[in-house]
């Protein structure tokens, strides 16, 4: 080989691994990532195609919450709409009636959303920002901050 | 002062510092080139122990000494790693810029954001300080503190308890005479103490647990006056107004003019006469409001008299409101009817009948109740006027 | 008084920054030798007044002085007293003098021990970290000054949140930001490096064992911060991809990535482009990291801070030090003249195999976390992007790079014969195969992946090694001759194969506890017995307790098997009184290297709870991994051929000081 052709060879095989990378990057950003939604995108504008895996967030509905051993099941709302989310396992500490949450997983045919992964912020005057943005479109919650 | 001493002095070191080396004179440094000439040896040395452990061959290793070696002549030629180093140049601008510059734009900036004259305020050496000094809610937060880690300390609890009352947090002020009750045990001060937040709380209407502190702390001593002053309260609230008279008068006689209580007592004597018909005696002419009492925690209990009134009145008012929103309160109706006319108000107290009658239209037994307020309202108002 | 001696230390420390930025550069420009001393001193005056600010704030934080309102914030009077020396960097303010404070450790570290050092750079080197440090106090004093009085001062604090009162933050930050913030110095030599021009092999030479050690300090930050979530967040993970684990993790990669391109260009004057970006990014990430931590910008458990101002603020000084750095990378990279020649497969062949992947990796991760925020900004659509994409992205590059760990040291400079290398191979090539078999027949559960996975460790883990069993000679030459060599061989060689071993290693104990892990989760009454993993878990109830700040429901359980009678664990449901904030405290028991992991649910008014259990084999590889990386790179720093020495002159002229 020339060291032209050993130079060609390098920037080829360079070139080479950063296309496949850039392309594994652009298949991962459509597959693997995870939209959030409020009650109201999933229940008014049906934001969401059946099966696809999502993030629902919004407060815990007060006296929606349901316990049986390890599976639970409660209500998410944004005060406009609700949707009723089953979970298996321990909720998070700070999992309470009335706190922002976020769940992440499935819609069923009825309209239940099975999570798989329930989150509560770890600070208790924490809002999740998603959460926060969603309630404040829907006009029901005012940052603090905001109103001083 | 002792802070602007000590950061004169840091400061001082700091310039002093900086300015060490820009003063400083003679002496030669090295030039760049030694340094990579130090690097040059420093590979050489590697190569060498490279080769005798036979990690690479002599091939090889002449190879990168040469590598080394055209690198180290490359470098020493090129202009910028053989220039001359001032020693001694001009530093004049950079003295005097750290002299002047470091002092000033320190304290100019430190001005605009510190507290110079704020002391430090630990834990400890605040609640070790001159308690004369501190505001009553540092003292309150202080026993606060004391009170959360031993909430046993009885004494304690009879420190906060009056500052309470004070602050107008009653149920705390409740809360810290019956520890303090609990926890030290009975006293006529302390029982009467109790019933007096009782009272308070319940807008100004003796209740039965007051009532029952109050006998105790009387049996107890007969000096208490608080206890006395109460019970002759009650009397005139549960429709006694005889043995309220006497129990009035009976106080009275021992009472100095100066007494903070001393109006209220004879207000309630006037009106209990009034409901009895007696003409009142002349008001004393010594018989003027006191001041405000001291502001200090002792004086506290003795929550001067106009205080008190207002506080009552505000509490009777709290309770008209709540009735007007729920009008089915029978027990709630007779209290504000009795405690219209404990405040000598035979106006409202007469619109408050009306319209618990209008309410509880069914309740045979509180109409004939109201009637009954009804004509001791206007007894006294006859007698007033 | 000591407080606002601290607040005045602080100001004076900004005014020598700001001294610091222009006095030894300038001094540099002009060949002015006093000048160029005169950063040294500023620097090391600079740390002093630094460790006094940071001292005094100490000394406010655990004499519960809440006349500060840092302190007032953060802490509380009935706090354990290793939460309030904790607290004092558990906040954003004292984060951010943590932050300076370890900035003006590495400035103080250069001046005081960088005397092999040219005057030249190293007044450059300290000028540009003057740069960054006046940028910092700047933010701190205008945005989050943790000496801010109240007056008067409230009686009680409002406590530290309690997911932060834990050994682990003790340490945690305080490791984290001494390699974030120590990368700064690759940083400061590339900026000088290009003000003066001088970018060749010697320049490598001299920023190299910053760079390691930079490098080694984010190295165990980062295991000690995933240790910390392990086994205080109590959700069994050990990465979540969170994206302030992302902002530390993307400057190691980069910080890996240059360690190795430094290395090229030092030896072969090779790749000093690409080595001068390397530096300028990593530090940028590092800026980057710091940017999303206290801008609180992303959703995310670490992010406690939320301000635009500070946002703004710091984003400016990511701006303008990543921007100006890099509008003066590309006026400098097109004078530079090319470097040593290579043939592709090579040892710089090999090292440029690892930039790519590493670089690659790096830019991957990098996406992965500022997807989120920039569809957000374009078109309002929320997303999260959380392990399955990095599982996709990040995993795929990995491999390839794992995989040719053992090949490249034994790849020589300039050109080499790959097939001879892969064939001095052999016995690590065999003994991964034979280990991935006898996994894949006699462990149960082993699955095809699973057995790849381990066969890969063992093939990195003991192909580490290879190069010092080969170069000594074992079993060609005698045993005297290869012991002399093994003794000749340098700390340096020694050092990669530690971290290389430690590597593989990491991979073992993510490969174990992704294909073996077991979880229960139950609801388990009083005198339940379970069966777990070849345990008997016996739960024999709740206690009460009560610690100083807080109250805890105590769940207590026996455990037979594996080699244990009756071991007591304990985890406990914690409810923070002032905050009224609730914690799961989980408890671990180690067996070996893998652990046992007991996290609780809420009790019942029965008295049972839910108990969620895991099995976790080998676990702890995990962080021994990185134990061992970190052991690696000190033995390399201790090699004394990383270091060079200073000039006679040079030397000769510090006695003079001296004296």
């Amino acid at each position: 080989m020339t060291r032209k052709q050993k130079r060609l060879l390098g920037i080829g095989s360079i070139g080479a691994v950063l296309v496949a990378a850039i392309a594994l990057v652009a298949i991962a950003l459509q597959d693997k990532i995870v939209f959030f939604y409020s009650p109201t995108d999933v229940i008014v504008e049906k934001k969401v195609a059946s099966g696809q895996r999502f993030r629902i967030g919004g407060l815990v509905k007060e006296a929606s919450l349901v316990k049986d051993g390890k599976r639970v099941s409660f209500i998410v709302t944004d005060l406009k709409n609700e949707v009723s989310v089953k979970h298996t396992g321990i909720l998070p500490d700070l999992f309470r009636e009335g706190q922002g949450i976020i769940a992440e997983g499935i819609l069923d045919k009825d309209g239940v959303f099975t999570a798989d992964t329930i989150l509560a912020k770890h600070d208790e005057n924490y809002m999740p920002k998603e959460v926060a943005a969603a309630l404040k479109e829907q006009g029901v919650w005012k940052d603090p901050k905001e109103t001083q | 002062m002792l802070f602007w001493i000590v950061a004169a002095i840091i400061t001082f070191l700091v310039t002093a510092g900086v300015l060490y080396p820009l003063t400083r004179g003679g002496g030669t440094l090295a030039l760049e080139s030694d340094y990579d000439r130090e690097i040059y040896k420093a590979r050489m040395e590697e190569i060498d122990n490279d080769l005798s452990i036979d990690r690479i061959s002599s091939e090889e290793a002449n190879a990168a000494k040469a590598e080394e070696g055209r690198r180290l002549i490359a470098s020493t030629q090129s202009g910028s790693s053989s220039k001359a180093i001032k020693v001694s140049g001009s530093n004049k601008w950079a003295v005097i810029g750290s002299i002047a510059f470091l002092p000033l734009f320190t304290i100019v900036i430190y001005l605009m954001s510190g507290t110079p004259d704020l002391p430090d305020q630990t834990l400890a050496a605040r609640l070790s300080a001159d308690p004369e000094r501190q505001s009553i809610t540092s003292l309150l937060e202080r026993a606060e503190v004391q009170l959360v880690r031993n909430p046993n300390d009885g004494k304690g609890w009879a420190v906060v308890a009056p500052v309470y009352l004070r602050l107008g947090r009653i149920d705390d002020a409740i809360n810290a005479y019956r520890n303090t009750l609990r926890l030290l045990g009975e006293t006529p001060v302390r029982l009467s103490s109790l019933g007096e937040v009782l009272v308070i709380s319940s807008q100004g209407v003796v209740t039965d647990e007051a009532l029952d502190l109050f006998k105790r702390a009387a049996d107890a001593s007969p000096e208490d006056v608080k206890s006395r002053f109460f019970l002759a309260l009650a009397l005139g609230q549960n429709g006694e107004p005889v043995k309220a008279v006497v129990a009035w008068e009976k106080l009275l006689t021992k009472a100095t003019d100066q007494a903070p209580w001393v109006p209220v007592a004879k207000a309630n004597l006037k009106a209990q006469q009034g409901l009895l018909g007696i003409k009142p005696t002349p008001p004393s002419t010594t018989a003027e409001l006191p001041g405000p009492s001291q502001s200090d925690i002792q004086a506290a209990g003795q929550m001067d008299a106009t205080a008190r009134t207002s506080m009552i009145e505000g509490m009777v008012a709290n309770l008209a409101a709540k009735l007007d929103e729920d009008p089915t309160n029978e027990a709630g109706w007779r209290r504000l009817i009795r405690s219209y006319g404990v405040l000598g108000k035979p106006e409202e107290a007469r619109q408050a009948i009306a319209k618990a009658r209008l309410a509880l239209p069914d309740n045979a037994e509180f109409q004939k109740h109201l009637n009954e307020a009804e004509k001791s309202v206007q007894n006294k108002d006859g007698a007033t006027q | 008084m000591i407080v606002e001696l601290g607040h005045f230390a602080l100001i004076l420390c900004f005014s020598l920054s700001l001294l610091q930025s222009v006095i030894p550069v300038v001094g540099a420009r002009q060949g002015n030798a006093g000048m160029m001393a005169s950063g040294t001193w500023i620097a090391i005056a600079s740390f002093l007044m630094l460790a006094v600010s940071f001292a005094s704030l100490t000394y406010a934080h655990v004499a519960s002085d809440f006349s500060v309102g840092n302190v007032w914030e953060n802490s509380h009077s009935l706090k354990p007293l290793l939460y309030k020396y904790s607290g004092v960097w558990g906040n954003h303010e004292g984060s951010m003098l943590l932050w300076v404070l370890i900035l003006g450790f590495f400035a103080a570290l250069v001046a005081a021990f960088g005397v092999n050092l040219p005057p030249q750079l190293k007044a450059n080197v300290l000028g540009v970290q003057g740069w960054i440090m006046t940028a910092f106090l700047a933010f701190i004093i205008k945005t989050s000054n943790p000496f801010d009085r109240l007056q008067p001062a409230p009686f009680e604090g409002k406590d530290l949140n309690p997911v932060l009162q834990d050994i682990g933050l003790a340490i945690h930050p305080p490791m984290l930001y001494l390699g974030y913030v120590g990368f700064s110095i690759t940083f400061s030599f590339a900026v000088a490096a290009m003000l003066s021009g001088r970018i060749d092999a010697a320049w490598a030479r001299w920023v190299r064992p910053w760079a390691l050690m930079a490098w080694i300090f984010l190295t165990a930050g980062i295991a000690m911060g995933s240790y910390w979530a392990y086994y205080e967040l109590g959700w069994g993970g050990w990465w979540f991809w969170d994206p302030v684990e992302n902002a530390s993790f993307i400057p190691w990669l980069t910080g890996t990535a240059l360690l190795h391109s430094a290395l090229v260009m030092e030896k072969r004057e090779a790749l000093k482009i690409w080595t001068l970006l390397l530096a300028l990014v990593t530090f940028s990430m590092s800026l980057l990291g710091t940017f999303l931590v206290r801008s609180g910008v992303l959703t995310s458990v670490h992010a406690f801070a939320s301000d635009p101002e500070r946002g703004v603020f710091i984003l400016a000084i990511l701006v303008v030090f990543i921007g100006g750095s890099l509008t003066l990378f590309i006026f400098r990279s097109s004078e530079l003249r090319g470097g040593g020649l290579f043939a592709p497969v090579s040892r710089e062949g090999a090292l440029v195999f690892n930039n790519l992947f590493l670089a690659t990796a790096a830019a991957s991760v990098l996406t992965g976390t500022l997807y989120p925020l920039v569809l957000e900004s374009i078109n309002g659509s929320k997303i999260s992007v959380g392990a399955p994409f990095f599982n996709m992205t990040f995993g795929p590059l990995m491999m390839p790079l794992l995989l040719a760990i053992p090949v490249g040291p034994l790849l020589s400079w300039k050109r080499a014969d790959l097939w001879s290398a892969i064939q001095k191979l052999y016995f690590a090539a065999g003994s991964a195969l034979v280990i991935g078999i006898l996994a894949l027949a006699f462990v149960e559960g082993t699955s095809v992946l699973a057995a790849l996975g381990i066969g890969a460790a063992a093939w990195v883990m003991i192909g580490a090694f290879a190069e010092i069993w080969l170069r000594a000679g074992f079993g060609k030459v005698e045993a005297s001759t290869a012991y002399r060599r093994l003794k000749g061989l340098p700390g340096s060689t020694w050092g990669t194969a530690m971290a290389h071993c430690g590597v593989g290693l990491l991979l073992l104990g993510i490969v174990s506890v992704s294909a073996f892990q077991q979880e229960l989760i139950k609801r388990v009454a009083p005198g339940e017995v379970n069966n777990f993993a070849g345990f008997e878990i016996t739960f024999e109830g709740l206690t009460p307790a009560k610690g100083p700040n807080y109250i805890e429901d105590v769940a207590r359980f026996k455990v037979s098997g594996r080699g244990v009678i009756d071991l007591e664990m304990l985890p406990t449901k914690r409810l923070y009184t002032t905050r009224k904030m609730p914690t799961t405290e989980s408890a671990i028991e180690t067996f070996k290297f893998s652990q046992l992991y007991f996290s609780l649910g809420d009790p019942e008014p029965d008295g049972s709870i839910t108990l969620r259990a895991w099995w976790k084999p080998l676990v702890t590889f995990i962080w021994w991994g990185p134990v061992l990386m970190v052991l690696g790179g000190l033995t390399s720093l201790a090699d004394r051929r990383l270091r060079v020495g200073a000039p006679k002159r040079a030397a000769s002229r510090r006695k003079l000081v001296n004296a």
